[in-house]
């Protein structure tokens, strides 16, 4: 979920075509919960193999990285390794938002009254570690390089888009901001709405502030490591508090890990062991996975397949061994 | 019935990572001269072959089997190894497993599943080249180590008098030269100059097992596949990679 930052900052609405021919780190998860919450028939319920296995986040995987592709936009997927322990409330809350959800889904499936039912089961997406697994495993066949992070995948992306090894992060969250990227792209991997650029220097000189101080904002309104931030205190209070110098007398006072949040903001987990190079994608392979096992329509994935083998053919400009065995 | 002993469970270990990083799976072809396996990476971009004389075993007896092994398992299995481990690998064919065995102060036994695969009919294919490169594998492995600061390909480069390693990313370069009479080259015949350029992840897979004193055998012409031949531990490996589009 993140901070909650969206109406306060400078964005700017791009096109695709001011993407291409960079490289993206996306935040993996971030964009699997979406495919997840996204991609479903239209009574709400998610998509499902025959044994009634949740298959959305495949469908996001392949057919968006195909769609980035063809735009020659290159996506690097960031997953997360072992979270901060300060997060485990953050999870916890979330497990009883979906508790609480996957309850009342039930109820209005029992009165019938599926319009209901189809909102609450949106809201019920659990991401199992075996789809999370599956999906590196398709990102493998397609080769497509991902990266798996030591701790936050936020964090990962981040530090990637800092090198300059990508040109930004795309996530639906902030949160990469304050880990220092200095672009955050939204809405890249959803259908709905144009993509959003928002950049970091343009977001600190606009406010007149610096990244420190847009952590500290944050940590007020509450981060993944402290939900719900300090009780009372929006954006406009916290950048005030920011703004008269008194900002981390106040948040040492009020949040009881303040030091060890910042240190997870300012000094994350991360690795510089990661490959970024495409390789050719085992077509058969994919069908295996996607058709066979996950009963996906066989037309249409092999349509995606061969335009994926084309255009990582023509990005690599790799050759196969193929012509000498004729 | 298979079983072979080696020597060195640790110098075999080499021969698994390598080609577990190209492969996830493997058909072994025993008879009673030996095993082979071969076999092309799923994008087929590369081939790897493996011979194992029987020579390269300390004792040796087989029919003929086909072992087909999941790669990860065993390059797990493998990497157990200690030291002075001697190796038995042995077929149970009764419960349908290879048992790995490392034999030192006692027996440490794995039995791996065999997987249903059946030999691989990919065998390396005869390719007139015009060119052969004999360098020292360590000097090699550093060179494309060098390259990968600055690119994810190098040009591979030959002509009368060198042997060149080339990479260019998009602000900086490197550049490794192996002069004819440099202390690298063991031989360098070139019949003529060549230049082709590789996808370098997969040459450095191909190159994980050198280690200092190994000798490779390069084969390079225009708009080939690369070969790479090298032996471990009495194991004879070739790798095949195919060219990429320069520019």
């Amino acid at each position: 979920m993140g901070v909650q930052f969206g109406d306060f900052i400078p964005k700017n609405i791009i096109s695709f075509e001011d993407l291409k021919g960079k490289k993206v780190a996306i935040d993996g998860m971030n964009a699997l919960y979406q495919f997840l919450t996204s991609i479903r028939l239209r009574d709400g319920s998610p998509l499902r193999n025959r044994k009634g296995e949740i298959t959305s986040a495949y469908n996001g995987v392949f057919y968006k990285t195909i769609h980035l592709l063809e735009n020659d936009i290159t996506p690097i997927w960031v997953f997360d390794g072992e979270p901060p322990k300060l997060k485990e409330k953050t999870r916890k809350v979330r497990r009883e938002m979906k508790e609480k959800a996957e309850l009342k889904m039930k109820e209005a499936i029992k009165k019938e009254d599926f319009e209901e039912a189809a909102k609450y089961a949106k809201r019920v997406s659990y991401l199992t570690p075996k789809m999370v697994e599956n999906c590196k495993y398709l990102l493998s066949l397609m080769g497509i390089p991902y990266v798996e992070a030591p701790s936050e995948g936020e964090a990962q992306a981040s530090y990637m888009a800092k090198k300059g090894d990508v040109w930004a992060v795309v996530s639906q969250d902030y949160d990469a901001l304050l880990y220092g990227a200095p672009r955050v792209v939204r809405n890249l991997t959803t259908t709905k709405e144009m993509p959003e650029l928002i950049e970091l220097n343009e977001v600190l000189e606009d406010l007149r502030i610096s990244l420190d101080d847009l952590i500290d904002i944050a940590i007020f309104m509450g981060t993944d490591y402290n939900p719900g931030g300090v009780k009372g205190i929006g954006f406009k209070r916290a950048y005030e508090l920011v703004r008269s110098g008194v900002a981390k007398d106040v948040l040492k006072k009020e949040v009881e890990y303040y030091d060890e949040i910042k240190r997870i903001f300012k000094e994350p987990k991360v690795t510089d062991n990661y490959s970024l190079s495409l390789k050719l994608p085992d077509k058969e392979g994919i069908i295996k996975f996607l058709v066979d096992e996950n009963d996906f329509n066989y037309d249409r994935v092999k349509k995606h397949v061969d335009k994926l083998y084309n255009l990582i053919a023509n990005k690599t400009k790799q050759k196969t061994l193929d012509a000498w065995f004729k | 019935m298979f079983r072979g002993v080696m020597e060195s469970a640790k110098e075999f270990k080499k021969v698994v990572d390598t080609i577990s990083t190209l492969l996830d799976e493997i058909c072994f072809e025993v008879d009673e001269e030996g095993i082979k396996a071969s076999a092309m990476d799923p994008s087929h971009v590369a081939l790897v072959s493996l011979e194992i004389p029987r020579l390269a075993f300390e004792e040796y007896e087989a029919d003929s089997h086909d072992i087909g092994i999941d790669l990860e398992a065993f390059k797990k299995v493998m990497n157990r190894a200690k030291a002075k481990d001697r190796l038995i690998l042995e077929l149970d064919e009764e419960k349908n497993k290879l048992n790995v065995i490392f034999e030192n102060t006692g027996k440490r036994k794995f039995s791996l599943a065999l997987l249903d695969i059946s030999a691989s009919s990919v065998k390396v294919p005869e390719i007139e080249y015009p060119n052969v490169i004999m360098i020292k594998g360590d000097a090699f492995k550093e060179a494309l180590k060098d390259a990968d600061l600055f690119s994810d390909y190098v040009i591979l480069k030959a002509d009368e008098d060198k042997f060149v390693i080339h990479a260019k990313g998009d602000l900086n370069e490197n550049e490794a030269i192996f002069e004819k009479d440099s202390s690298a080259i063991i031989s360098l015949e070139v019949k003529e100059e060549a230049k082709s350029a590789f996808n370098l992840d997969y040459l450095m897979d191909m190159v994980k097992g050198v280690s200092s004193g190994d000798i490779i055998k390069i084969y390079l012409g225009n708009d080939m596949p690369l070969k790479l031949e090298y032996s471990i531990a009495g194991v004879n490996l070739t790798f095949l990679l195919a060219p990429r589009i320069e520019g």
